[in-house]
């Protein structure tokens, strides 16, 4: 180790100074070079940890189907409620509407750097037709007075089967009488035909169905006395008010058949009205035979091509969309 | 070196104290990484034994959420009653997987039901169960951005694969 001798004109006093000076410098530079390997090593680390990270599952994908459909089916429910005077017209309509859906879709994606695209086509379309039974008075009975009558034949498909009716009004019955007494509405094939029976007894709307002439099962029931207003019976939504009406649509029956008939009998003992948008087997572009007026066209159902695009996913699908529509 | 007679007036210059202070400096340092390098060598096995199994889930959770879109994207196909050639759907994962673990490069075989990941320096294999209700083409891939694709069959819904490949 060198040294050299104190200048003469430089005392100790005033080498300390000097000395704490070069020790504090050097603790300062250690601590600067530890502190840079440990970020060093704590950024390799990371490093590691970031390139095996999957940051984007696929859930944007099925959120932005979902949406896609969402949106298809109010598009319908919309196109469905207005007045048209052709299915062709509706059709057009439902079109206009998922390419404004469309817009939506893209632009909400492309926020998210990603991409999505909605389309369809008049040609991707299937004319539909809104059957209903109810006159303004709430009587269920047809035109000509008949109280069992078709509410559309040469059906292929049906949807949103809806029944409403004043539960004070309905028909007291039991299920062993139900045949001779209950509102019913018939599901008829070449060799089936099934029932779903509206009735009250002492205190409960009952729904119960049953093929042919059969005593038939109960199938769910609400309290009368807590329903003031109007109670709606959802048959291919199987539901009653909020209630489930668990296997209440004839799902198989109607699943093997090519075309079925839907009927009402008993039609006075009920008031209210009865719904359906049905799709014809025959012709789609013509409307089904029916014992009644209310017949309306519209849109049956849309199928739609939904792309999703982001960096890490593409997702690719085609969907045709029939709110309401059952399994079968 | 000398010392005067009074034996006071001695003393380093600012130039070697700061030289010996960054010679301890050095010092201190060699060790501090000669230590750490060895405590790296120890655990290098096991840190790339966890790099492999990361990259192997990765890759499994690629490949279930595939599987998952292509079925949804089947069960679309099949509802719409069209003619099944007239529409194909498609599907695709893509995993962006480190190229090197532990300075050298790995390979990822998927099979039926298994995806084992494997590296040559040194030898580790590690295996990862997937659980792909789609059946799943047996293949090799390297390391880096791999995709998950699902092949339709254009006539059968239940005959699609997923297949793994690089990009």
């Amino acid at each position: 180790m060198a040294s050299v001798t104190r200048p003469a004109g430089v005392s100790s006093a005033e080498s300390g100074p000097a000395r704490a000076q070069v020790l504090a410098l050097t603790a300062v530079v250690v601590a600067a070079m530890l502190l840079t390997l440990v970020t060093l090593v704590n950024a390799a680390a990371y490093t590691v940890v970031e390139t095996t990270d999957e940051p984007t599952p696929g859930d944007d994908a099925v959120r932005y189907r979902a949406m896609a459909v969402d949106g298809t089916e109010r598009i319908l429910d919309t196109v469905n409620r207005a007045s048209h005077e052709t299915t062709r017209s509706a059709r057009v309509a439902a079109v206009d509407g998922i390419e404004t859906l469309d817009d939506d879709l893209s632009g909400s994606a492309a926020d998210r750097g990603a991409v999505a695209y909605l389309g369809s086509n008049v040609a991707r379309t299937t004319p539909g037709w809104i059957v209903s039974a109810g006159s303004p008075d709430g009587s269920l009975v047809n035109a000509s007075g008949a109280s069992a009558y078709t509410l559309a034949a040469d059906v292929d498909r049906s949807r949103r089967v809806v029944l409403v009716v004043d539960p004070t009004q309905l028909e007291r019955a039991t299920r062993h009488d139900a045949h001779e007494r209950a509102f019913r509405v018939v599901f008829e094939t070449r060799t089936t035909t099934t029932a779903v029976y509206v009735y009250r007894t002492a205190g409960d709307v009952v729904v119960a169905a049953g093929t042919d002439a059969e005593t038939p099962r109960e199938v769910c029931a609400v309290s009368a006395v807590n329903e003031h207003n109007r109670l709606r019976l959802a048959l291919s939504g199987e539901q009653l008010g909020t209630v489930r009406c668990p296997d209440l649509w004839p799902a198989s029956s109607l699943a093997s058949a090519r075309t079925y008939r839907i009927g009402v009998e008993n039609a006075d003992a009920a008031e209210g009205t009865l719904m359906a948008i049905v799709r014809t087997a025959t012709t789609p572009g013509s409307p089904p035979i029916a014992d009644h007026d209310g017949i309306s066209p519209g849109v049956y159902d849309a199928t739609v091509a939904f792309g999703y695009a982001s960096e890490t996913h593409r997702f690719e699908t085609t969907v045709r969309v029939a709110p309401g529509e059952p399994h079968a | 070196m000398r010392e005067s007679a009074a034996g006071g007036d001695r003393a380093a210059s600012t130039v070697v104290g700061y030289v010996v202070a960054l010679a301890v400096s050095a010092f201190l340092l060699a060790a501090l990484t000669a230590s750490l390098g060895g405590l790296t060598a120890t655990h290098t096995d096991q840190v790339v034994m966890d790099q492999l199994t990361v990259i192997g889930e990765t890759t499994a959770a690629a490949l279930e959420r595939t599987d998952r879109l292509a079925r949804i994207a089947e069960a679309d196909r099949g509802g719409t009653g069209l003619h099944p050639q007239s529409v194909s759907p498609g599907v695709e994962t893509t995993i962006g997987l480190p190229r090197r673990v532990g300075g050298s490069a790995y390979t990822i075989t998927v099979t039926a039901d298994t995806i084992v990941v494997q590296s040559s320096r040194p030898t580790v294999t590690v295996s990862v169960a997937h659980r792909s209700r789609i059946a799943v083409a047996e293949r090799s891939v390297r390391g880096g951005r791999v995709v998950v694709a699902y092949r339709p069959d254009p006539l059968d819904p239940t005959a699609g694969r997923l297949v793994v490949g690089e990009r």
